[in-house]
């Protein structure tokens, strides 16, 4: 096995990125074994163990759901799964951003031990949060269950559009881990813009009430977490998907990969200088 | 092949931040200062055109004062700081033993850990199932196995850290100093892994304080100071170097810090941010 290291070692390959991707995808044994004992290992100090992984989510639906419902004057039957499922997804955006952002620093004893291929983070970051989307989403099912307003035959989309989801988790995964080395204030900036996100994206409330054009329409339709939420959940509620969301996101999709190769062509080795 | 590696005048330059300081401050005036500075972003050269070749059957005891560049030059070896000059070839495989911690979840038990340590270093999890008993013997923690890990003194975690990282043995393996604190008895054990890895480990670097330790394991030295390599040869005459080095004001250091720390002295400023 012959390495050599010298002032352009990584720039070798045509697209990096997607040649690491491929082997951290090949060899997971390392990113998907750890993120699933860090997130087990966490509540072994609890007494409720692994419950906590979705109580919280079942207690936000179900209070939060009715509460809202009746605020918002929405029938229970159509507002909780939407609620749900929306809340589902962006707490995965939510835990990706947060996690992303702080990820090359939490592993630097990883990266500074030599183990440089940046991919195992980004899978790693995206693996954790896969696990809570998959327990959250056995609190979506009971109430997708409940709810007479669900299409099932039109579940079958989830295994379409999750994977398409994930696609574009991956690249902002990247991107947000590399500002976040980079850039230490991205971790705080990052909360707010979050949370001003999390007000600005139709979770709580729904989305077609704002007139074209207006700055409220404006602002929903340029919020990327809005086009990726309605992909997934428009057609288990039995709605269409505007056609504007699915142009939003090809070119969303292509912009975001390609930024993301770019900048790891250009900027991967420095990560562990910078951190 | 045969393992080796040549190193050719390679530089590391890295970006750190800057804290503006008076050395003369008050107390009070420190404490404004630490809210009210703004760190500044500056390069510091940590190492300079250092130029060495290791072939098999070379165990090199890195030599140094703190913040040298010994830790750097390992990282370098190992990859993950990229030369800003210069040129690394390595031939062989590599285990670096860098940090004691690495890879370990304080909450998981200690076969979980093995698992998780063992598959960041690469190996296959069928890999590892067979090398939990090993590891556990050599570590002699063999009764301890479900017990989870923040439970364990320092010294038996890092035993647990050898342990796994010399496993399987590679023919290239990079240490820092951290792996000669154990107690006498495992580092005698830990020592004769090592040199008994001939045949598996050809190359050993070891950066180390600990001179019991590097006269027993190393056969050449190389000193380093303020990031040049000042010596590079057999052991004795390496110690020997090492110690005519001075601690030599620096001429170019100025009265406040703040301004040219790093130029004149960013070897030993960088230490601090390095550890963290």
């Amino acid at each position: 096995m012959s390495t050599v290291y010298d002032s352009t070692a990584v720039a070798r390959s045509p697209v990096p990125f997607l040649r690491d991707l491929v082997e951290s995808i090949r060899k997971p044994e390392f990113w998907a074994f750890s993120s699933w004992l860090d997130t087990v290992s966490r509540y072994r100090r609890t007494r409720l163990g692994l419950i906590w992984m979705f109580l919280p989510m079942a207690i936000w639906i179900v209070v939060l759901g009715n509460f809202y419902a009746q605020v918002m004057n929405h029938p229970k039957a159509e507002y909780l799964p939407y609620l749900g499922i929306g809340y589902l997804l962006w707490r995965f955006i939510v835990m990706v951003t947060n996690d992303a952002v702080n990820s090359f620093r939490t592993h630097k004893s990883f990266i500074l031990d030599g183990r440089t291929r940046l991919t195992d983070y980004v899978l790693r970051t995206l693996a954790r949060a896969t696990f809570y989307i998959v327990m959250g989403s056995l609190v979506v099912f009971v109430v997708l269950v409940w709810s007479p307003e669900v299409r099932w035959q039109n579940m079958l989309t989830v295994f379409l559009t999750f994977p398409f989801f994930l696609l574009n988790m991956v690249w902002w995964v990247f991107v947000m881990s590399l500002f976040g080395a980079r850039f230490p204030d991205t971790s705080e900036a990052i909360h707010t813009a979050l949370m001003l996100g999390f007000l600005l994206t139709p979770i709580l409330w729904v989305g077609e009430r704002y007139a074209f054009g207006g700055i409220a329409w404006f602002l929903m339709n340029a919020n990327p977490a809005y086009h990726l939420i309605s992909l997934i959940r428009n057609p288990i509620l039995g709605q269409a998907i505007p056609y504007s969301t699915m142009v939003y996101l090809a070119l969303l999709t292509m912009f975001g990969w390609l930024v993301a190769m770019v900048l790891y062509k250009r900027y991967a080795r420095y990560v562990p200088l910078w951190i | 092949m045969k393992a080796s590696i040549k190193v050719d005048k390679v530089t590391v330059q890295v970006p750190y931040f800057l804290q503006p300081q008076e050395l003369s401050g008050g107390w009070l005036s420190t404490l404004l200062r630490a809210a009210s500075s703004v760190p500044k972003r500056q390069f510091a050269t940590l190492l300079h055109e250092i130029s060495f070749e290791a072939n098999e059957g070379d165990r090199i005891a890195l030599l140094g004062r703190n913040g040298s560049g010994k830790t750097t030059l390992l990282r370098t070896l190992t990859g993950a700081f990229p030369p800003s000059d210069g040129k690394i070839r390595l031939e062989g495989t590599r285990q670096a033993l860098l940090n004691m911690n690495i890879g370990f979840n304080q909450e998981a038990t200690l076969i979980e850990n093995i698992f998780l340590r063992a598959t960041a270093m690469g190996f296959s999890t069928r890999m590892v199932k067979e090398l939990i008993t090993p590891i556990l013997e050599f570590a002699e923690l063999g009764e301890l196995a479900g017990r989870r890990l923040l439970t364990l003194s320092s010294g038996q975690r890092m035993r647990l850290g050898f342990s796994i990282a010399t496993a399987v043995s590679t023919e290239i393996m990079l240490l820092d100093e951290w792996f000669g604190t154990g107690d006498i008895h495992f580092v005698k054990k830990a020592r004769e892994r090592l040199m008994g890895h001939i045949g598996g480990s050809k190359i050993v670097v070891v950066a180390s304080h600990n001179q019991a330790l590097t006269n027993r394991l190393c056969n050449k030295g190389l000193v380093l100071e303020r990031g040049r390599l000042v010596y590079y040869g057999p052991l004795d005459q390496a110690v020997k170097e090492y110690a005519t080095i001075k601690p030599t004001p620096n001429p170019d250091l100025p009265t406040s810090i703040g301004d040219g720390f790093a130029k004149a002295s960013g070897v030993g400023g960088m230490k601090i941010s390095q550890q963290g």
